[in-house]
């Protein structure tokens, strides 16, 4: 195996790591997007929800009752957690570190978008 | 006295049922709360390929990943074990029955946490071939379960396909394959491809841990490894080389 071919190997190899990370990218937008409506659209209800003089007089239900805006977007934000949404706007970076962790075995890393990086050989005491 | 001893008999029927409902009830909790350990949420989506890198894998050769059973994908104790290595009262995946030397013996298999996931998604890459060192009737009643009549553990090699060194077993990979470019073998005790290191994957030895993501950390790095014309280009950089045996 001469050198060349190994690094046009590695190069093929490198090219499906950055590819795949790459395809993430746009659902993992998506879900960023979702994330951030959702979180203002709970910080606007809740703010309307605090600064209503009602919210102290009457019951804690009654005054969700009387936000239906802040009680819907917070139970979506809520079941959006439990989707699991705070590992979906990573999941570049998840793939990218459990790639790191097998890479290390074999003297190599790679960046968040998937781009390998060769390390030196260490020196056999 | 009489009515004593009847109340004293019911007491115990009540007592014996309660208890009976109450391990059923831990169980069922025992097996769930295992589930729940698992889930991981962003697990390995196929992803279609680019031109580029659809032209290339029609270029190179399919290649063989070779998968160690034991402490790779399950791990498995048998009724006789004193101390077993997992937690007592977890339930096990499955159970085999299986005579060895004209005794039963059962072995109670703990699946390695990902595993059909993992199996149902290298298939698709690779040509999975088994390779244990455990004696086959043992070993092909794993491979059986793992398959689920899917078809995808086809290929088989155990103890008798493995040559004996100093007390350890070697996978001689090639048996499996005479091009050694395309071929990868999964194990977690480096002395079983002691021959063939540029060949290898290490694996952690997996026992009883529920939160483990060995496999699911491997699938990025086995995608991107069928692209290269010789797997011992990526391979071969490991550093595994430089430590003892």
């Amino acid at each position: 195996m001469n050198s060349l071919e190994q690094a046009e190997d590695l190069k093929a190899f490198e090219r499906r790591l950055t590819e795949y990370v790459s395809c993430l990218q746009p659902a993992t937008g998506r879900w960023r997007m979702i994330l951030i409506v959702v979180s203002v659209c709970t910080a606007t209800g809740a703010w309307n929800w605090l600064i209503d003089p009602d919210t102290q007089k009457v019951s804690f239900f009654s005054s969700l009752w009387n936000h239906p805006f802040f009680t819907i977007s917070c139970v979506t934000l809520i079941g959006l957690f439990f989707a699991g949404i705070h590992k979906r706007v990573v999941a570049p970076s998840i793939i990218a570190a459990r790639c790191r962790t097998v890479l290390a075995e074999y003297n190599m890393s790679c960046d968040d978008t998937g781009k390998l990086i060769l390390k030196p050989r260490p020196h056999i005491q | 006295m009489l009515k004593t001893r009847q109340c004293l008999l019911g007491v115990r029927t009540f007592h014996g049922v309660t208890s009976r409902i109450w391990s059923f009830f831990l169980y069922i909790l025992r097996k769930h709360i295992r589930t729940i350990i698992q889930y991981q949420t962003v697990r390995y989506d196929i992803l279609s390929l680019s031109p580029i890198s659809r032209n290339r894998l029609n270029n190179v050769k399919r290649k063989i990943l070779v998968l160690d059973l034991d402490e790779t994908l399950i791990h498995s104790h048998h009724d006789g074990v004193l101390r077993p290595t997992v937690r007592p009262g977890t339930p096990p995946d499955f159970i085999l029955k299986v005579v060895i030397d004209k005794h039963p013996v059962r072995f109670f298999v703990h699946k390695r946490p990902h595993v059909d996931f993992f199996l149902e998604v290298v298939s698709q890459w690779y040509e999975l071939v088994v390779f244990t060192a455990s004696m086959e009737i043992y070993g092909s009643a794993v491979a059986d379960k793992l398959d689920n009549n899917k078809a995808i553990l086809k290929r088989r090699y155990y103890r008798q396909h493995c040559t004996l060194d100093s007390g350890s077993y070697i996978k001689d990979l090639s048996v499996v394959h005479d091009d050694l470019s395309s071929v990868v073998i999964l194990d977690n005790s480096p002395g079983a491809y002691r021959s063939h290191p540029d060949n290898a994957i290490p694996i952690k030895s997996w026992f009883s841990d529920p939160s483990d993501t060995a496999l699911l950390n491997l699938l990025p790095m086995l995608d991107a490894l069928r692209f290269p014309a010789d797997v011992r280009s990526v391979l071969s950089r490991n550093l595994h080389q430089h430590r003892l045996w």
